[in-house]
């Protein structure tokens, strides 16, 4: 690999010493694998971020004679029943089910987090009535736990959100109790604490920066996990309220349509495969980024 | 043999617990109140009240746990709020239309998964591994209710081969049965297949590095009998563990596959629930379908000692 720089590049580069994170990154650029689903990430959440920029239909107003069009420049995915723009459609629905997915993951990952690192350092009765109940959630599947609390809340993209957060929480919690507990007796907390730095400095500046790369796995599959269950949910008819567009809510109306209009669960379908896909490659290129056990 | 099966149910005991308070404990936990989700939006401070009473809701806790425990192990799931039928007839009627389509999938999964994983594991970055490479990144891309439209599509839309929805008792005409099943099983057993698959290269790659498995090469016997008796044998206890994992994925895919296919079963049973909120017909689902995983691990407990006789020790 390294002959592949020119002689100047690969001597600078001997004599900069990199940070954690910069030589992750590098880690992950120089794995093609990696490369493609970061590329392939940044340019679906370019898109999800972009989207009103993108494209100039709107994913909910009505085009009085566009019922179901096959694709053309004019409408790239052709258009639905109710003569909405498809494309328009589908980047809207890719930015709804990344950001939530996002923020649901974020939101259990922190309390997940806190808590694991808190019962992790603490020990005694609280770790174990956590890990507990942590083990009897974690024996649900996933989907099932979702359409439980949805049954609580209510369908909705809200609901949906705070239903993927708290189903991310017993994973993070265990991943990072695991962390904790194997960074706590290490020399350097040790030596933290011989220079009187109290627990909550010990735990913020110095473990939690140790411990956050496998954290950053489970955060890339855990996304995945949400855009997946979020189109499940929409799919069936469980996430969004109509006209909000969404992955899982496109390819499901397309049931109807299947003989008139193949572009219809096509496009949409395509964009929440290559998300996923990307997603987990990611997933596993950080994990062979930041393990030195994974590397080639 | 036998002690160490009575053990491992014994065992199982506390567990079914701890599954049962956490669907109760789920359902609790969660902001909401679910008098106030079945009275609906314009519902009376009365009305919450006496679905409250009703419901026992305003007992402690640990009250209701019991008492609904209590009537659980009695077989006493309670009434549907929507229907008033008993949730044991309506999950009577759920469940063996479900079980069927996981049963046929979940061996469908292993029939395709294991070999495939067999074959990559022990050539590795060989033809077959390169295969399994681009097989499993298909099949964690496409979730399996899209593999579901999409076979929809062309095989019984287009095509006209195989029917595109409905479901026959297998007790009925097992022809037509499995004729209905071929769709569904395989959108649903795809995306296992490719994690059974995954694990079992992993494991068998380890083990044909070993000691013993170039002794029985060494000892001149044939490369098929040195996997298929040794190697593949002694990869089994993890490929048995995740077997067992992935069963409550089956139960959870099927509901969602059933809703392609416009099949009968507990998806269709789960989402009337949900839309309505027949708060007891969900949490009764839910239980028995956390019984049925805790009871296959179970059974990969027990298999594990009929494999390894380390194990039973």
């Amino acid at each position: 690999m390294d002959t592949a720089y020119p002689v100047e590049l690969s001597t600078f580069r001997a004599r900069v010493t990199h940070s954690m994170w910069m030589d992750a990154l590098r880690r992950i650029l120089r794995n093609p694998q990696g490369f493609i689903a970061l590329s392939g990430m940044l340019l679906l959440a370019f898109a999800a971020i972009a989207a009103p920029l993108i494209t100039w239909h709107d994913p909910i107003s009505q085009d009085a004679s566009a019922r179901l069009l096959s694709p053309s420049w004019e409408h790239p995915f052709g258009t639905d029943e109710l003569r909405r723009d498809l494309f328009a459609r589908t980047i809207f629905g890719l930015k709804t089910s990344l950001a939530l997915s996002f923020l649901g993951v974020m939101g259990g990952a922190f309390i997940g987090v806190s808590a694991g690192f808190g019962v992790g350092y603490l020990g005694g009765w609280s770790d174990a009535l956590v890990m507990r109940l942590v083990d009897a959630l974690l024996a649900f599947p996933g989907l099932l736990m979702v359409l439980a609390i949805v049954t609580i809340l209510g369908p909705g993209l809200q609901n949906v959100g705070f239903a993927i957060a708290f189903f991310t929480i017993p994973g993070f919690v265990r991943l990072s109790r695991a962390q904790m507990l194997a960074e706590r007796n290490k020399d350097y907390v040790l030596a933290a604490r011989v220079i009187g730095a109290n627990p909550i400095r010990i735990i913020f500046r110095h473990i939690v920066l140790n411990a956050l790369p496998p954290l950053l796995t489970q955060i890339a599959l855990a996304i995945a996990g949400g855009v997946l269950l979020i189109a499940a949910l929409s799919f069936l008819g469980l996430g969004e309220r109509p006209p909000t567009p969404s992955l899982g809510g496109l390819v499901n109306t397309s049931r109807a349509y299947l003989q008139v209009a193949w572009w219809y669960p096509l496009f949409p379908g395509i964009v929440l495969a290559l998300l996923l896909l990307c997603l987990n490659l990611l997933a596993d290129a950080i994990n062979e980024a930041i393990s030195p056990y994974a590397r080639r | 043999m036998a002690a160490f099966i009575m053990s491992r149910i014994l065992q199982t005991i506390p567990v079914l617990f701890l599954a049962t308070a956490a669907v109760f404990l789920v359902l609790r936990l969660i902001p909401g109140d679910p008098a106030h989700a079945i009275a609906g939006e314009d519902a009376t401070a009365a009305d919450i009240q006496g679905i409250r009473e009703l419901l026992g809701l305003n007992d402690s806790w640990p009250e209701q746990y019991v008492s609904w425990l209590g009537d659980l192990v009695q077989g006493d799931f309670g009434h549907s709020f929507r229907t008033g039928l008993p949730v044991r007839r309506v999950l009577s009627i759920a469940f063996p239309p479900t079980i069927e389509l996981g049963v046929v999938a979940y061996v469908f999964a292993i029939a395709v998964g294991i070999p495939l994983g067999v074959l990559s594991g022990v050539k590795r970055r060989g033809g077959w591994d390169w295969l399994l490479s681009g097989y499993t990144m298909v099949a964690v891309g496409v979730p399996g209710f899209l593999t579901g439209i999409l076979l929809l599509w062309v095989f019984a839309v287009e095509l006209h081969w195989f029917p595109s929805h409905g479901r026959v008792s297998f007790f009925d005409n097992p022809i037509d049965s499995l004729y209905h099943l071929v769709l569904p099983v395989i959108a649903l057993g795809t995306p296992i297949s490719a994690v059974l698959a995954r694990y079992t290269r992993t494991t068998i790659a380890e083990i044909v590095g070993q000691d013993f498995v170039r002794t029985a090469r060494a000892k001149g016997l044939k490369e098929r009998h040195v996997i298929v008796r040794h190697a593949l044998r002694n990869s089994l206890i993890p490929v048995i563990t995740i077997m067992a994992l992935q069963i409550g994925a089956v139960m959870a895919g099927a509901v969602v596959i059933e809703q392609v296919f416009t099949r009968p079963g507990v998806g269709r049973v789960m989402i009337e629930a949900i839309g309505s909120r027949d708060y007891l017909v969900v949490q009764s689902t839910l239980v028995v379908l956390v019984v049925i995983v805790v009871v296959a691990n179970l059974l990969a407990d027990i298999t594990y000692g009929l494999v390894d006789p380390r194990v039973r020790g």
